[in-house]
């Protein structure tokens, strides 16, 4: 956009810049090297050998495979009836959906809790999967109904002229064309899921079934005073989110953008 | 689509996630309004109190100061994120080279868990040896070291920093998408007028940008009427309540103070807040696009 930059427009600019990343990275860099302060590598070992932090790894990775994998489908299947049918009510229904986007979790803990407690659910997984699945149902339905939106009506309408019942345009069209963005929707769900926090804070209390956001907490009072050990959890617990941040960047930034720019 | 003849079975296809929004969502917001005119504890028997509930919470100043901490938080938090961000973007186009690693170093704290970056600055603001500290002594700017959320004063504006510090990418990430979407034509002719990068800035993409403006408003008000973890993580609401949030005052009185009733009529507050802004906001943005 800029063009030709004069050299003080240019180094000013880049004075700025590097300024201002290395605010940004001295945090990332101050929990590599306080992770690392002590016993190197060995605070790494210490954490990895707790049975519970493991024991958290696997909750969260259950929890995060569960939300992902169901609310993809689940969401895929209703923006597909919202994009390209009709029925009655159906833009009402769709609003309602969206409703989840503007709630604060922390306003649905009562209830939550009751329900939660009625079905017999805490210190289950269910109690982590059911909210966030519920919650974030939102978000993904507005990226993949407008992403839905854009495919061409024509396709469908042949593949009914073709003698294709719902469910096969479902499987033949929606499924193969919207692989981006149920993508996006995943990686988007998996982030959050995996980072929940509320959720685990609230519902659970056997320390067997927390997640793996709730390890620092848990270790801060377990092992006081060790928080190099805290730490290098904590970098430990990031790595799934930087590998899928590499890896997924081009979904990410488009679901991102997507869901707020339309 | 097939005209004049409706797809009833689109009804299957939208039950299934609509069991867990009913389940979750709805009836939640329902059963709100429903235990907010109770007095309970969460287990033993409700006692039907009408609106005493809400009435208390009018006369309590603890719920005034929470609802102050939230509108003071989305003060700070709101306009700094959006003008980074705003700022970040612009940076990321004047150059060519590293942009994704910077842009990366920037976006991260956006995805990384809160109880991670809340941690970490938790270590940073550690008055004795924490690094901001250490860091001012070490230029001998010693009077500058402060208590930081250890201080009444100052509590809630250090946490609305790093909130600042974790949300930063994605403000950032919004308007580098829409400053690529607007044409180049309009820079070419601007420089064919002289204008310089001052000048484009804010002569052009500024107002060129009112809509990703907007929008990302409304999105940082929702956002910040939603945070819990950041202050439950670094504060528990403290010092002496100078960090109490409308959501940590509700999961306190419902979770550890066994208040059903009481938290409910906050959350029925909190719910009617997001609700009549997301209404009066999208009314806006409408009337803004037109």
């Amino acid at each position: 956009m800029f063009g030709q930059l004069k050299w003080w427009e240019k180094s000013t600019f880049h004075t700025v810049l590097l300024v201002s990343v290395s605010v940004w990275a001295v945090p990332l860099g101050f929990l590599l090297y306080y992770s690392w302060k002590g016993e190197g590598i060995g605070n790494y070992v210490a954490v990895l050998r707790l049975e519970l932090f493991t024991k958290f790894l696997q909750n969260s990775a259950i929890v995060s495979f569960f939300v992902v994998t169901l609310l993809v489908l689940l969401v895929a299947l209703a923006s597909f009836a919202f994009s390209k049918m009709e029925f009655p009510g159906r833009d009402l229904l769709f609003y309602l959906a969206l409703f989840g986007l503007m709630i604060p979790p922390s306003a649905m803990l009562v209830p939550l809790f009751q329900t939660i407690k009625a079905f017999g659910w805490i210190n289950t997984y269910m109690s982590l999967i059911g909210p966030e699945i519920a919650l974030m149902s939102s978000f993904a339905m507005l990226i993949t109904r407008n992403f839905f939106d854009e495919i061409p009506n024509e396709l469908f309408e042949a593949a009914r002229i073709d003698g294709a019942g719902t469910f096969k345009q479902f499987a033949h069209i929606i499924v193969p064309l919207g692989k981006p963005i149920l993508t996006t929707a995943g990686i988007i769900v998996f982030l959050h899921s995996w980072n929940e926090y509320l959720m685990p804070l609230a519902f659970i209390s056997d320390k067997t079934m927390l997640t793996i956001t709730m390890a620092p907490s848990h270790f801060i009072d377990e092992y006081t005073a060790n928080y190099n050990k805290v730490f290098a959890a904590m970098v430990l617990m990031s790595i799934p989110i930087i590998l899928l941040y590499l890896f997924g960047q081009k979904y990410l930034q488009r679901g991102l953008t997507s869901g707020a720019i339309k | 689509m097939t005209r004049g003849k409706y797809q009833w079975i689109g009804y299957a296809y939208v039950l299934p996630i609509f069991l867990f929004l009913i389940l979750f969502v709805y009836f939640g917001i329902v059963y709100n309004v429903y235990i907010s005119l109770f007095e309970w504890d969460g287990i033993g028997e409700k006692t039907f109190i009408g609106l005493q509930n809400y009435l208390e919470m009018f006369r309590d100043p603890k719920v005034y100061e929470a609802l102050l901490h939230t509108f003071q938080f989305m003060a700070i938090s709101v306009p700094c994120s959006m003008l980074l961000g705003f700022i970040f973007a612009l940076l990321l186009h004047s150059i060519r080279r590293f942009a994704d690693a910077i842009k990366a170093v920037i976006f991260l704290p956006y995805v990384m868990a809160i109880i991670v970056i809340g941690i970490t600055f938790q270590m940073i603001y550690e008055p004795n040896y924490g690094l901001l500290n250490e860091a001012l002594r070490s230029v001998h700017l010693d009077g500058l070291a402060r208590q930081w959320i250890g201080s009444r004063n100052l509590a809630l504006a250090s946490i609305a920093a790093v909130y600042v510090y974790s949300h930063a990418g994605f403000y950032m990430l919004l308007y580098y998408t829409s400053i690529l979407n607007i044409n180049a034509e309009v820079f070419e002719a601007a420089e064919m007028d002289g204008a310089g990068a001052l000048t484009k800035i804010t002569r052009i993409v500024a107002p060129l940008l009112k809509s990703t403006h907007i929008i990302l408003l409304i999105l940082g008000v929702i956002a910040t009427l939603k945070v819990f973890e950041l202050v439950w993580i670094m504060t528990g609401g403290g010092p002496g309540g100078a960090t109490e949030l409308l959501s940590t005052f509700v999961f306190r009185s419902a979770l550890l103070q066994f208040e059903q009733g009481y938290s409910a009529a906050i959350s029925v507050l909190m719910l009617m807040i997001a609700l009549v802004y997301t209404i009066f906001q999208l009314k806006s943005y409408d009337k803004a696009r037109r």
